[in-house]
């Protein structure tokens, strides 16, 4: 109990900053028992944005095209003004939206997917993957900020704890999905328990 | 295996309404970092040139003042593009609002900052108003609008440097050039990123606010000025 305390009283906080002229963003975590009642929450900035972010919104704004790895390590020429970074997915598809995995290794510019991704599953290793969803944006005051949410559920019915290390935002582009963020991050999620993974990415006044 | 498929789509209408709205009063908040990591960074740069071309005056901000509220609801409208998605409102650069159209067809733009030349709808524009930056600006306060009139300027087209990698970033740049034949000089406050979407059920274009930065610089009759975006992602 004592201990529990302690961890709540580190709850007060670093106090948020503005950082004018850029985006930033965070990823929230909710751990919820057996019965979905949550116990434990994490917060981290995200990491990074990764090369394919970057590439991406070059297309997007520009009508280029250029070649850019999907999360298969394959390049891509997609440039096209249609698409910009689709992130919904549905019940049971861990190959979009938001992602976790188990490899700890420090992300790169380069990255194009997580080291090891957890697939969707009850076998051992495996977490359920809810859909991944948008959010109504969220509005905050000192400093002001507004941010775009997605969110998703991760149940675990595999049998066993599970540990990840990292989490992750694949988007589709035309027809391929890209990975633009990782960030390591360590949460265990108990057998029959369940995550809330929320990414919140904006800017500040 | 589709048993417990089921039990986990129930479970998670229900996690999400419990995770959201419940805080029971022993939650831990393990790690809660609050800090906030820069992902994306936009820097801004402007060149005056004299009517021989030779620069005379030079501007650098390494962070432009802000990103705006338009830029991340185009992401809200857009993460779900292609499956349906929704109704989602973005206040466009009139002040109205819009829904962007979230389909995927040929032809369709969703963030397109390439206005060609003599258009002041998107791209680089540039404007005379120094009003304080809010986080809810959808446009310039004071646009100065393509022509020769008074504290008009003629729009070069938008151009791009594409990406390149220097060390752990990835940048690529927008830049426009803007000349002054008013017959009078042009004092710029302000500056900005326009983007064009085509709004819901492809009905017409429309435009968004992406950035606004207040800068200071004089355009003298005769003489043009270049405004240059950096666009960075640093790992």
């Amino acid at each position: 109990m004592n201990k529990k305390l302690n961890m709540r009283s580190r709850i007060k906080k670093s106090k948020p900053k503005s950082i004018k002229g850029a985006l930033n963003a965070h990823w929230r975590i909710t751990l919820l028992d057996k019965h979905m009642v949550p116990y434990r929450r994490i917060q981290v900035p995200a990491q990074s944005l990764v090369i394919a972010a970057a590439d991406l919104m070059y297309q997007t704004m520009s009508d280029g095209t250029l070649n850019i790895n999907d999360t298969g390590s394959v390049a891509r020429n997609v440039g096209d003004l249609r698409y910009f970074w689709r992130a919904e997915a549905a019940v049971t598809d861990d190959t979009l939206g938001i992602v976790v995995g188990t490899d700890n290794t420090a992300t790169t510019l380069t990255d194009d997917a997580l080291g090891t991704l957890i697939d969707h599953g009850v076998a051992a290793g495996d977490l359920l993957y809810g859909s991944c969803e948008t959010g109504a944006p969220i509005e905050e005051s000192g400093p002001a900020a507004v941010y775009a949410v997605l969110s998703r559920l991760f149940v675990n019915r595999s049998g066993g704890n599970i540990t990840c290390e990292e989490v992750g935002l694949y988007v589709e582009y035309a027809t391929f999905d890209f990975m633009i963020e990782r960030t390591v991050i360590q949460f265990t999620i108990n057998d029959t328990d369940a995550a809330l993974v929320e990414y919140h990415i904006g800017a500040t006044a | 295996m589709n048993e417990m498929l089921e039990k986990s789509k129930i479970l998670y209408h229900d996690a999400r309404r419990l995770a959201r709205k419940i805080i029971p009063p022993k939650m831990e908040y393990i790690g809660y970092d609050q800090s906030l990591h820069p992902l994306m960074k936009m820097g801004l740069e402007v060149s005056v040139l004299d009517h021989n071309g030779d620069v005379r005056v030079k501007k650098k901000m390494p962070n432009v003042n802000t990103f705006h509220w338009g830029f991340v609801d185009l992401f809200t409208a857009y993460w779900s593009q292609g499956i349906g998605g929704g109704d989602y409102d973005i206040t466009t650069t009139s002040g109205g609002t819009k829904h962007p159209d979230q389909s995927e067809s040929a032809g369709e733009e969703k963030m397109f900052v390439g206005g060609p030349i003599n258009n002041d709808d998107y791209g680089v524009v540039v404007g005379t108003s120094n009003a304080a930056i809010d986080l809810t600006d959808y446009a310039l306060t004071s646009q100065c609008d393509e022509g020769v009139g008074l504290d008009n300027l003629n729009h070069g087209a938008t151009g791009f440097v594409a990406p390149a990698t220097d060390g752990t970033s990835r940048i690529f740049e927008v830049f426009r050039t803007f000349s002054n034949n008013s017959g009078a000089d042009v004092d710029v406050e302000e500056v900005g990123l326009y983007a064009r979407m085509l709004t819901q059920n492809a009905v017409s274009w429309d435009y968004v606010m992406i950035e606004r930065t207040l800068l200071s610089f004089t355009i003298l009759d005769t003489d043009t000025d270049t405004v240059r975006y950096t666009i960075s992602v640093v790992v």
